[in-house]
């Protein structure tokens, strides 16, 4: 390349840019892509759209619970742990087997913590999760869920976007492509954040993939304003601000139909929401105006960083039609290396932190009538081990990953309610029976939300694409 | 930017339109793109209280935030 005359290389260089690319291949991709978007360019891409058939629900609250919370302290009971606590586990169980930190032989590790039967369902639930008890009724436990995934990052991509490796939409991105949001004046896919940091998986978990960036997570801050800039500057009227978003998306409109890149009907779109999003987010997150019942309901408190405000605003953004919403709380990573990551002092902690929120959550949109149309769904991205870890002879309780058992909740949307679904074999280190891969999970939910997970696809490179690639199967008894 | 398109771009607020566009993409406007311009400035410019340099201040908002401004082509 160095050895061509500067002009030869430039043009070689400029040949081989996205825009470039679009412009040059007249009635090839470029020229089909401008046709479909000169058809829509009239519509909003978020404009709501029929389900393929008629759906159960309208909308999903994800309750991402990064880290990976603990299965055998939480929803899935093992009294043989117990009874065998500090023993060696059975070799055929981990023969062959890869920890992420785990070396050696490790011992069984029983739940230090009671379970007991509740609700009607009597469904068996830790006392770490008082309130969730409250609410077993209205849940379905899925014992039997697997994935292929042991390390955060992947396991978290693969949870959220059918593959662990970084590029595909996630689920969000697919429902509201699909579906588009009935709410015109917000994001149609919400993500906010709480807890230690952000996800390990990054922004990827909530991103579009190869699907037009107009249908990735719009992300909240979570301290503070939500949103910032939403005042106009001093001396620009409204009047004035809507006359230059005028004349930029006429410059942008001409430059779109020169050019042909969906990306920059994704700037005319995110500009509209934009000013859209002047007047509903100051209204939106306004939980100040939430009557007290409320605010005790959810244990919160206007202004803070907290999972609480964030569930109280996911049912704030479900009410106002927005199609998905995805809460992250990290911090279940509790290996047990020291106080601060064990079983015995942070998972009860973090348990406190959003259990209060997540059942009152569930209560709060029965009461407002958005249960029947919600899907809520709470789980992390693996589970983790029935032994103890012990890194380096650490004292502390704590558990190492597992992706081949561990157990999610959901609420909601069509599921049947006060369901135990699946089981782990005696020490929760396999499965038994029933179980559900992160494909089958995706496929029961989009089919909640009226899609065929089959049929809800996007050509890229050559082939379609969809959530479920090639696997998925709609988990029918639990819906 | 509106400084310069005063102090650099001109006499004429067309001048000083067209300069906008070479500050912000590198290319002159095309006759639609200059009349949208100028139809916006003419309209601004006639509110209460305005001024060259604020009305020019708008337009160079709008031309820095143009796709084209943003994305490396």
């Amino acid at each position: 390349m160095r050895y061509l005359p500067e002009r030869m290389s430039s043009e070689l260089l400029r040949a081989a840019t996205r825009r470039h690319f679009f412009k040059q291949s007249g009635f090839g991709i470029g020229a089909a892509a401008l046709t479909r978007l000169m058809d829509a360019s009239e519509v909003n891409p978020m404009t709501a759209r029929p389900p393929m058939f008629p759906a159960k629900a309208k909308s999903v609250i994800y309750l991402f619970m990064a880290g990976a919370p603990s299965q055998v302290d939480l929803l899935d009971p093992k009294p043989l742990l117990q009874k065998y606590d500090g023993q060696n586990v059975p070799e055929e169980l981990t023969k062959g087997e890869r920890f992420a930190f785990i070396k050696g032989t490790p011992r069984l590790l029983g739940s230090p913590f009671e379970f007991k039967r509740c609700g009607s369902s009597g469904a068996e639930i830790s006392e770490l999760l008082p309130h969730l008890k409250n609410v077993a009724d209205d849940v379905s436990i899925i014992r039997s869920m697997h994935t292929t995934q042991f390390n955060h990052a992947p396991a978290q991509i693969f949870m959220n976007t059918g593959f662990q490796i970084i590029g595909r939409p996630s689920m969000g991105s697919w429902m509201t492509y699909g579906l588009g949001s009935e709410c015109k004046d917000l994001p149609g896919f919400v993500v906010l954040i709480s807890g230690e940091n952000q996800p390990d998986g990054g922004k990827a978990c909530w991103g579009a993939g190869f699907l037009p960036s107009v249908y990735q997570g719009v992300e909240f801050r979570s301290q503070g304003d939500p949103v910032l800039f939403l005042t106009n500057p001093e001396g620009v009227s409204e009047k004035t601000r809507r006359e230059s978003l005028d004349l930029l998306k006429t410059l942008n409109e001409q430059h779109l139909a020169s050019n042909g890149d969906p990306e920059i009907q994704t700037r005319i779109a995110s500009y509209e929401m934009a000013y859209r999003m002047q007047s509903s987010v100051p209204e939106l997150v306004d939980i100040a105006k939430e009557p007290k019942s409320v605010h005790e309901l959810y244990g919160t408190e206007p202004g803070k960083k907290s999972f609480a405000n964030n569930c109280l605003l996911a049912r704030r953004l479900v009410e106002r039609g927005v199609r998905f919403v995805q809460l992250y709380h990290r911090g279940w990573d509790n290996h047990g290396t020291s106080s601060h990551d064990d079983i015995v002092n942070r998972l009860p902690s973090l348990c406190q932190e959003t259990d209060q929120a997540a059942a009152a959550l569930i209560q709060d949109l029965k009461q407002h009538g958005l249960l029947d149309s919600t899907v809520v769904v709470w789980g992390g991205e693996f589970g983790r081990t029935p032994m103890n870890e012990a890194r380096n002879k650490s004292k502390f309780l704590g558990r190492d990953h597992h992706p081949r058992a561990f157990s999610m909740w959901v609420a909601g949307g069509g599921f049947k309610p006060g369901m135990t679904f699946g089981k782990t074999d005696d020490l929760g280190y396999n499965i038994a029976e029933d179980p559900v891969d992160v494909h089958d999970l995706h496929a029961t939910i989009l089919h909640q939300m009226g899609i065929d997970h089959t049929k809800l696809t996007y050509k890229f490179q050559g082939r379609d694409f969809r959530l479920t690639d090639v696997a998925g199967n709609v988990i029918t008894k639990l819906i | 930017m509106a400084k310069r398109m005063t102090a650099e771009g001109g006499a004429s607020t067309e001048d000083r339109i067209r300069y906008g566009f070479l500050l912000t993409v590198s290319r002159q406007p095309s006759e639609t793109e200059l009349e949208n311009v100028l139809n916006f400035y003419k309209e601004q410019a006639a509110k209460p209280n305005a001024s060259d340099l604020k009305t020019l201040t708008l337009v160079a908002n709008v031309l820095m935030n143009t796709d084209e401004a943003i994305t490396k082509e």
